[in-house]
Order: structure tokens, then C-alpha cells, then sequence
């Protein structure tokens, strides 16, 4: 017994030594060249590194971006500059833990350029794995990108080491052969008056399954709080568990929760983005919270009926983003980096935009160059971006588990 | 080597080592890793801790997530369990089996809406459809095992095909379909797949909030569900001992 | 009337025949054996009796009432199985009591029947054992003390014997004999065993290849046999050819023996062995060519005229030695047979 009582402290003396990563240390495996590299010197010095290590791993965490990637980029990039890439789609939560894994056992990265869910930063952080690189500063596609969508990403202070690539937004879809543009509900109390007199009509995707139920409670959120309590919000240096309590116990949000409570006695409750969108064109349901991008991909490959319409309601719906970064052990930077910077290169972000509808986080992107077909798809010039407001995922989360605590578990 | 003949412990311990070792590796270590986790005790800030299982037994959420689970875990397994006695025995007469089947492929083409309702009819459907080749396969066997003899013996001593069924057939085949039920049911309460696409979006089951803790890299949490899942089946397993130790020296084996 | 009626009763297999349309009777009483090699016919008419196989042609009558269509729980039989069948998770109690209440018998007259069922089968001590705790032969009372309480019009005995040791087996027979005697139940026994069948049956069924050859008892079977089948198969026998006529019988080596029957010309004869005379003769035409001394008695083989007779004495006369000649001459009567079975056959 004794033997065993050693065993098992050794173990867990093992497993209990934190890996203390550096604070902010530089990419691994960047010379000092690579690191010192500056937005005008960028491509005479990054090419030719790039060329060297000759390869490039990347990671795509959304299913249906794909061929968007194949087609639009990766293709291109090896044409242009005979760098070979190395493509995997991985899931995201499985990868964001195997490169925390990984990064703590000091091992190199299984990949180098990581496009990655916008909202799984502060997931990645903690352990070191986002590479201390500014691209936002360092690459030149990204010289025209806002600050609001490379150095403080959902109120996150990332330093330009996390940029969007690509922008998304939660809406309201909906079949216009059931519903007329005339009782289309245009803010949260009129979607209310909808659902209740069309029981199970209205799909909600589960907040806890999927974003754009998420997305769909944080817009309802800021609607029906105001001042300190709306500021609160959106305040996004608070701590996990000083949001869970807000959520939980704050009085002010109280009026959101009078809405839930009434709304899901009559909307449906789904299991997820695609189970929403399934509903509907299953015609169980005639409108739904859904994501801009991913309907355009359903109505594409005919998932969706053609009568499908989006809109956003007052006042206002979270539009939100995902991240091309590279980890700090990254094993061919250099390329990760080029490769980056081709992706928010204006082919790319224009030809992503035409097939996947994803948002330019550019702000010299000319979104009405996008072609009449895909522009019936999208959402109508007279709603966005006036009525995109930004997301707090970490809020979000929180509410979402009060949802969970203080609706569902009732019924 | 000669050495190793006269200390037989030592020798057993190294011709176990393979196996032995190689399970507790896989198996062992992870699961140790595990279980200190649900205690705080891995990771970035590791110190003792018991509110990821007080979270599990005090949340009103996860509290409803552990009644789905066991909801999922039994009622699937009893449905089966029925089904499964039946098919065995129709298999056992070709004429009534293809009946049987004849009608039982058709069932899923006429129900109604089966998802997402409160009462998990979809999972219950599906899951059981899932299960119930591998419990007929076991309990056909338990009834094989029966020797025809027995069965005529019920029946020449006055007893119909419905009584010599209860009264003999089943309580002598009912160590294999335990066996059945309890495994299947171990599997069943903590499946994912089936509830996490066809269950009612609230409550979730342990399984699906379990997943979503690992999205959200809260770890810990993942271990203390996952150990409330392990102990459930644990303790299934010990009750099922204690239960057939005794019944088996109720029962014999006829020569 | 007879208990027991079987009219024309057998059974196919797509085109296969296990059992020939059959017809026997069973007195009231009576104690039956239906002996046969296995493939003989006799394990299907047994599970036709049981009600676990359907007649493909044929009536059955038991106590008056037409059985063939009713189910096993609704015939008035009882069966001992050849693996006994106990209900392993039972007590010897509980399993002797099951008949009785799924009979729907009175409480106090099933306890009168397990008592007596217990005590002239010899299980009053092992009455609360289960059967994993008995042994073979206790196992084997149990399972008729079974089919006793059951006072059933008839009962079915499927070779309970044969899966006990040789002592066992004498012991028990001579008990299942003395029970049958003390319940007068009305038995149909199975069996391969013909020193068996002879030493407890009323009457025999001689069944071979799926039908009928000779039914009688077991001292008429034995020493006038129709059948060729019967002959050889009860006991040991010589089967010899011989001329007939004149009530007469030439055998092989010359010698003329009285015949019953008024046959003439060639046939068969049956000469049982214990109906030989041997007789140390220098010159006679016999010669020993085996001898095995079996205690009680001791058997020869006698090479005559080209044959090898078989032929038996007392073991307590001298013992002949292989190789000396003797005299060889017939001291009992020969069955003159018929090879195609006579009885059994619908008319």
C-alpha cells in the first residue's frame, strides 16, 4: 500500500506542476529577422523565409468554409509562391485543447496557421498557444483593417495577434411565402406578438448549442437593458465568474428574462444553427434565429427554399468573427504569416464574401461590388450594417447559463 | 532467468506487465488524471476542491442533466429489453419471426413527430433501435442455454406456452439478460450522440453538457461529470453483484 | 377398452418418414416397452405422445378422449425425461409441487400426493435440496416422483436409465418395477436396452426403421420370434438356414429338428444359443473356436458345416477348450422367422 500511496502522489505531483509559459515570448521558431519584420519590409523578407521552409500546416475549425479555403486561397497561394500547404479540418474544440496540450508540454505546434472560432481566444490565451506576432501591425493586407478587428478583438486586448479574417452576423431568417414583408416583426417586442400568435413558428436555436441563439439572447439583452446595466454589457474586462454572477443575480437584467420566459412559451427551442435551418425548410417552423454565412451556404446547396429572407431586428444584432492566427511553436512561421496575409488579401476576402457571404473586416472592401445573385441572399442594405451591434462572448456565456438556471430548468 | 523461477511473484508481476501495464496507461492513468481533476487538482491553478461536484448535486440545471441522463439510461434499456425477449423468441420459429419483422421494419415510417419533444421519444426510439440487436443476440443466447428438455417438462406438467415461459424459461435466462440490461444501460446513460441530435434542447443530458464544458476548456468540470457518470455505472454494477450473488445460489446448474 | 389407442399414427419430414402409420394399444396398467435402435422410430412417437411434435396421420385415444390435436399442458401425461429436466432454480419440493399447481390441485391433496410421491421414492431427506445438489440417481427418482404425483392416465419413461453406472442402473430398475407395481400407473418405457425391456415390460414394441416389426411379451418375443429382426435383436441367436416341410427342419450340418409351422422349402430358423448341446466327441463335426467365460454362464463359438454357432452352457460345468472337437445337437425349439414385419402396419 505504501508503494501505491508514492505512485499516486508522484502522479499527481507530476500532473500539478503548471508549465509556466513565458510571458509574451516571441514565436518559437522565428529568426530575428523573421520577428523584427515591419509592414514595408514584409514581403522582401518574409517571401523568401517563407520559400525556405517550403511547407505550410493550416487549420479550418468551420465545416462549411472548406472549399472556400481550396478554392479561393490555398490554391492561389501555392501557385504564386510554391509553398506547399498542408490542409486539415479539424474540430474546433478538440484542436483548441490539443494545442493547449501541446503547448504546455513545450512540444512544436502540429500546426501553423489556425483559423480559429473568434470567441476562443481567451481559451487559447491563458496557455500561451496565440503567437506574440502584431500581424496586425506587420502584415500589409492588414494596414486597412480597423483596430476593433485586430488589437481589441470582443473587447479583448489581443494585440493584433488574433485578427478576424472573417466577419459574421446572427439574424433573423425567415420563409417569406409563409410570412409577408407586412407582419414581418421589425423589433423584439413585435417578434414576441409574432410567436405568441404563431405557436412553434419561431425556431430559437438553444443559446448553449449554437451562436446564433447565443448571439440572439445578447441582442435581446441590450435591447431591453439601458444605461449602467446595458454598460455592463458590454464591458468586457470582467472575470468569469463576476459575469456568471451578473447574470445570475443582477435584478436589472430582470425584463430579459420577463421576455424569455414569455417567449419560449410559444417559440421552439432547437439544437443547434443547423437544426433551426432545418426546421424551416422543413417548413415545422416559419422563422428562425440563424448565422448571414451559413444560410447562404444551406440556400446554395438547395437546404433552404428560395423564399428565404433575412433581417435584423431593432435595435440591433450581434454580428460577430473568426481569427487567423499563428501558435507560438509554430514550426514554419514564416509561410503561416505570408499565407495570413494572403487571406485578407481583396480577392480572397471578395471571393469569400460572394460564396460564403463572410463579411470583410476590411474597411476598404466595396461590399456592393458582390454579385446580384448573392445579394438577394444577403442581408438588405436598409438593415446593415446600421443594425450590427458587437458581441460579448464571455457575457454571453454567462446569460446563457442564467438562461439555463432560471428558464429552463423550470420547465 | 533461472533467478526469476525461484521469486514466482516477480515472475507473474513481469509476464503481467504487457497487459496489466498496458491498461493502466490507457486506461489507468487518464482516469486518475480525471479523477483528481474533478477535484481542482489539475491544470493552471490545481488546489482541492469539491464545487465542480457540488455544481453537479446543487444546480438545478445539472441536477435536471443527471435525471435525463438516468432518463435516457433506463427507459431506452427497458424498451429494449421487452422488444429483445420478444424477437428471441420469435426467432425461434421461422414462421412467426417473419411476421414479426414484416411488421416491426415499417414502425419507423409511420410515426409522427419523434424529435425534441419532452418525453425523449426520439432518443428512446432510436437508441433503442440501436441496442437491440446486440441484447437479442445476448438473450437468444440465454435462451438457447435453456435444454429443450426443460421447456417440454414445463409443458407435460400442465403448464401453457405463457406460464411455462414466466414460471421457468425466464427466471433460468434471467442471468443473461441481466447481464444485458446492465450493460447496455451503462452505455446507454452516458451516450451523446443520439440525445445531442435528436433529444429535447432542455433538459440536456450529463453527456451533451459535458461536451460543451470541454468547448468552453472548463476542464475540471468535464472531469466531475465525467466521474458522476463513471460512479452511476459503478454503482449499477455493484448492485447487480450483490443482487445475482445471491440469487445464483438459488439457481443451479442441471446436470 | 385399452388406455391407450394409437390408430395409424405417423409422421414425415417433408420426404423423409420418421415413424410408418402405427397402431398399438396399451392396457390399463399396463407396463409397455417400445424398444428399438436409435433412428427406430420410437423417440418420435414419444415426442407424437408428449404433444411436442404433430402427428402427420393418425388418432390417438387416452382414457376415451381423442388427444392428437390437444397441446402438451392439456394431455393427461406425464414424462420422465432421459436427462431428468429438473427446474434447476427450483427445490425438489417446488419442482415436485409445479404439476400439481399448474393442475390447479387443492392444497391439502397436493401435499398428501408429494408425501406419498416422496416417501416410496425414497426423497423425504433431500425434499428442501436443490437438484445441482443431488446425484445422478437422486435426480433421477426426483424426476419420477414427479410424474408420480401427477397420477396421470399415462406415463412416458424416455430411457431414464441410460445415463447411470451399471449398478445403479440394476438397483434402480428393480425399484422402478416395484413402483409400477405399487401405482399401477398405465407406462409407455423407451429404451435401446433390451435385457432392460425384457426384465421389467408386460409387453414389448420391437420398432426398427421406423415402423412396427413384432409386438408381444418379452417370453414370447424371445423364444418365438417372427421376425428376423427380433430374434437378433433380443438376446443372442444363430439365424440358420434350412429346409422345411413335413413340420420338419433340415439344419446345415444334417441334423432335423420338429418345426411348428407347415412351411416348405427354404427359410429361416432362430436357434438360441442356451438350445445347444455341446459333447466332447474326437469325432464329432463341431469344433470350439472361442470361448468366454462369463461367470453365471460361459459362451462358445462352434465351428460346424461352415457356420459359427453360437452357442451357451452353464458356468458351472466344465469349461470346453478352443480347438476340441464336439458333438453338436439341439435341445429346444427354432422360431422359424418372416423377414417383413407382420404387426404394426395398417391394414
Amino acid at each position: 500500500m505504501k508503494r501505491l500511496a508514492a505512485f499516486a502522489l508522484t502522479t499527481t505531483a507530476l500532473i500539478a506542476t503548471p508549465c509556466f509559459a513565458d510571458a509574451q515570448p516571441g514565436l518559437k521558431h522565428a529568426s530575428p529577422e523573421l520577428a523584427a519584420v515591419t509592414r514595408d519590409n514584409f514581403y522582401d523578407v518574409v517571401v523568401p523565409l517563407a520559400k525556405a521552409e517550403g511547407t505550410v500546416v493550416m487549420y479550418n475549425f468551420a465545416g462549411s468554409f472548406a472549399d472556400t479555403w481550396n478554392e479561393g486561397l490555398l490554391k492561389r497561394f501555392e501557385e504564386k509562391y510554391g509553398i506547399k500547404v498542408v490542409y486539415s479540418d479539424v474540430k474546433g474544440d478538440q484542436a483548441d485543447q490539443q494545442l493547449i496540450a501541446v503547448q504546455k508540454a513545450g512540444q512544436d505546434s502540429p500546426v501553423d496557421a489556425y483559423f480559429a472560432g473568434g470567441g476562443d481566444y481567451s481559451i487559447l490565451a491563458p496557455s500561451g498557444v496565440v503567437g506574440n506576432i502584431n500581424l496586425g501591425a506587420v502584415l500589409p493586407n492588414l494596414a486597412t483593417v480597423p483596430s476593433q478587428f485586430k488589437d481589441i478583438v470582443f473587447g479583448v486586448d489581443v494585440h493584433g495577434t488574433y485578427p478576424i479574417v472573417h466577419r459574421n452576423q446572427t439574424a433573423i431568417g425567415y420563409d417569406s411565402a409563409v410570412v409577408s414583408e407586412a407582419d414581418l416583426p421589425k423589433d423584439f417586442d413585435a417578434l414576441l406578438a409574432w410567436s405568441t400568435s404563431h405557436p412553434h413558428q419561431f425556431a430559437m436555436t438553444l443559446p448553449a448549442k449554437g451562436g446564433s441563439g447565443g448571439g440572439f439572447l445578447f441582442s435581446a439583452a441590450l435591447n431591453y437593458t439601458s444605461g449602467d446595466c446595458r454598460a455592463r454589457l458590454l464591458n468586457y474586462s470582467k472575470t468569469k465568474d463576476e459575469n456568471e454572477d451578473f447574470a445570475l443575480n443582477d435584478t436589472c437584467l430582470a425584463p430579459v428574462w420577463d421576455y424569455f420566459g414569455k417567449l419560449l412559451d410559444s417559440a421552439e427551442l432547437t439544437n443547434g444553427n443547423a437544426d433551426t435551418l432545418n426546421l424551416i425548410n422543413n417548413k415545422q417552423a416559419a422563422m428562425g434565429t440563424v448565422w448571414e454565412d451559413q444560410v447562404l451556404t444551406f440556400l446554395r446547396t438547395k437546404q433552404l427554399p428560395e423564399s428565404f429572407h433575412l433581417t435584423l431586428l431593432k435595435n440591433g444584432q450581434v454580428g460577430s468573427g473568426d481569427a487567423f492566427f499563428v501558435p507560438t511553436t509554430a514550426l514554419h512561421p514564416a509561410a503561416a504569416m505570408l499565407l495570413i496575409n494572403e487571406a485578407f488579401g481583396m480577392d480572397f476576402q471578395a471571393f469569400k464574401m460572394e460564396t460564403k457571404a463572410s463579411r470583410s473586416p476590411r474597411s476598404d472592401f466595396d461590399a456592393t461590388k458582390v454579385s446580384a445573385e448573392t445579394r438577394k441572399y444577403l442581408l438588405p442594405d436598409a438593415v446593415y450594417p446600421s443594425l450590427s451591434v458587437a458581441a460579448n462572448w464571455p457575457m454571453t456565456l454567462a446569460l446563457t447559463k442564467a438562461l439555463d438556471e432560471k428558464i429552463l430548468s423550470k420547465r | 532467468m533461472i533467478g526469476l523461477h525461484r521469486r514466482p511473484r516477480l515472475e507473474l508481476m513481469l509476464l503481467l506487465l504487457p497487459g496489466a501495464g498496458f491498461l493502466a496507461a490507457l486506461f489507468g492513468f487518464p482516469l486518475l488524471t480525471a479523477l483528481l481533476g474533478s477535484f481542482g487538482l489539475v491544470g493552471d491553478d490545481p488546489a482541492l476542491t469539491l464545487k465542480f461536484y457540488a455544481r453537479i448535486f446543487t444546480s438545478t440545471v445539472l441536477l435536471r442533466s443527471l435525471a435525463t441522463s438516468l432518463y435516457y439510461g433506463v427507459v431506452p434499456v427497458a424498451v429494449t429489453v421487452v422488444l429483445a425477449i420478444v424477437l428471441a423468441l420469435a426467432l425461434r420459429r421461422h414462421f412467426a419471426g417473419r411476421k414479426l419483422f414484416n411488421g416491426l421494419y415499417k414502425i419507423p415510417l409511420k410515426l409522427p413527430k419523434m424529435v425534441r419533444d419532452p418525453w425523449g421519444i426520439g432518443v428512446i426510439a432510436a437508441t433503442t433501435w440501436k441496442q437491440l440487436p446486440f441484447m437479442t443476440l445476448v438473450i437468444t443466447g440465454a435462451f438457447a442455454a435453456i435444454p429443450e428438455d426443460i421447456r417440454h417438462a414445463a409443458r407435460t406438467l400442465g403448464a401453457g406456452p405463457i406460464r411455462a415461459f414466466l414460471r421457468i424459461e425466464l427466471p433460468l435466462a434471467l442471468p443473461g439478460i441481466t447481464a444485458a440490461v446492465l450493460l447496455t444501460f451503462i452505455g446507454s446513460m452516458g451516450s451523446f450522440a443520439i440525445p445531442d441530435l435528436v433529444g429535447a434542447p432542455n433538459p440536456l443530458p450529463l453527456s451533451v453538457r459535458m461536451v460543451r464544458a470541454f468547448a468552453e476548456g472548463d476542464m475540471s468540470q468535464v472531469f466531475a461529470i465525467g466521474m458522476v457518470l463513471s460512479a452511476f455505472a459503478f454503482a449499477v454494477l455493484i448492485g447487480y453483484y450483490a443482487l445475482t450473488s445471491r440469487v445464483g445460489t438459488a439457481k443451479g446448474d442441471s446436470r | 377398452m385399452a388406455e391407450l389407442q394409437l390408430h395409424s399414427v405417423g409422421k414425415r419430414f417433408g420426404d423423409t418418414v420418421a415413424l410408418r402409420p402405427t397402431s398399438l394399444e396399451v392396457e390399463k396398467g399396463e407396463f409397455v416397452t417400445v424398444l428399438g435402435p436409435s433412428g427406430c422410430g420410437k423417440s418420435t412417437l414419444l415426442r407424437i405422445l408428449m404433444g411436442i411434435t404433430e402427428a402427420s396421420s393418425g388418432e390417438i385415444v387416452l382414457n376415451g378422449r381423442r388427444i392428437e390435436a390437444l397441446p402438451p399442458d392439456k394431455r393427461d401425461i406425464a414424462m420422465v425425461f432421459q436427462s431428468y429436466a429438473l427446474f434447476p432454480h427450483m427445490s425438489v419440493r417446488k419442482n415436485l409441487a409445479f404439476g400439481l399447481e399448474m393442475r390447479k390441485v387443492p392444497k391439502d391433496e397436493q401435499r398428501r400426493r408429494l408425501d406419498h410421491a416422496l416417501q416410496i421414492c425414497n426423497l423425504a431427506a433431500y425434499v428442501d435440496r436443490m437438484p445441482r445438489q443431488l446425484s445422478g440417481g437422486q435426480q433421477q427418482r426426483v424426476a419420477l416422483a414427479r410424474a408420480i404425483v401427477m397420477q396421470p392416465s399415462l406415463m412416458l419413461l424416455d430411457e431414464p436409465l441410460s445415463n447411470l453406472d451399471a449398478k445403479l442402473r440394476d438397483s434402480l430398475r428393480h425399484d422402478l418395477v416395484a413402483l409400477h407395481r405399487q401405482t399401477g400407473s398405465t407406462s409407455l418405457y423407451v429404451t435401446h436396452d433390451q435385457a432392460e425391456a425384457m426384465a421389467m415390460s408386460d409387453r414389448i414394441v420391437v420398432m426398427n426403421g421406423g415402423e412396427v416389426v413384432e409386438i408381444g411379451t418379452p417370453v414370447s418375443l424371445y423364444r418365438n420370434p417372427r421376425h428376423v429382426f427380433t430374434a437378433s435383436f433380443l438376446g443372442q441367436t444363430n439365424l440358420m438356414p434350412v429346409e422345411a416341410g413335413n413340420r420338419q427342419a433340415r439344419l446345415p450340418w444334417g441334423d432335423v429338428v420338429p418345426l411348428e409351422s407347415n412351411h416348405r422349402g427354404a427359410a429361416v430358423v432362430s436357434l438360441r444359443p442356451e438350445n445347444l448341446a455341446l459333447t466332447p466327441d474326437a469325432a464329432g463335426h463341431g469344433e470350439i473356436t472361442a470361448v468366454s467365460f462369463m461367470g453365471a454362464q460361459a459362451n462358445y463359438v462352434v465351428r460346424i458345416a461352415d457356420f459359427n454357432l453360437k452357442a451357451s452352457r452353464s458356468g458351472g460345468e466344465a469349461l470346453l477348450e478352443i480347438g476340441a472337437r464336439v458333438a453338436v445337437s439341439v435341445t429346444g425349439p427354432v422360431s422359424l422367422l418372416a423377414e417383413t414385419p407382420a404387426l404394426g402396419r395398417a391394414a
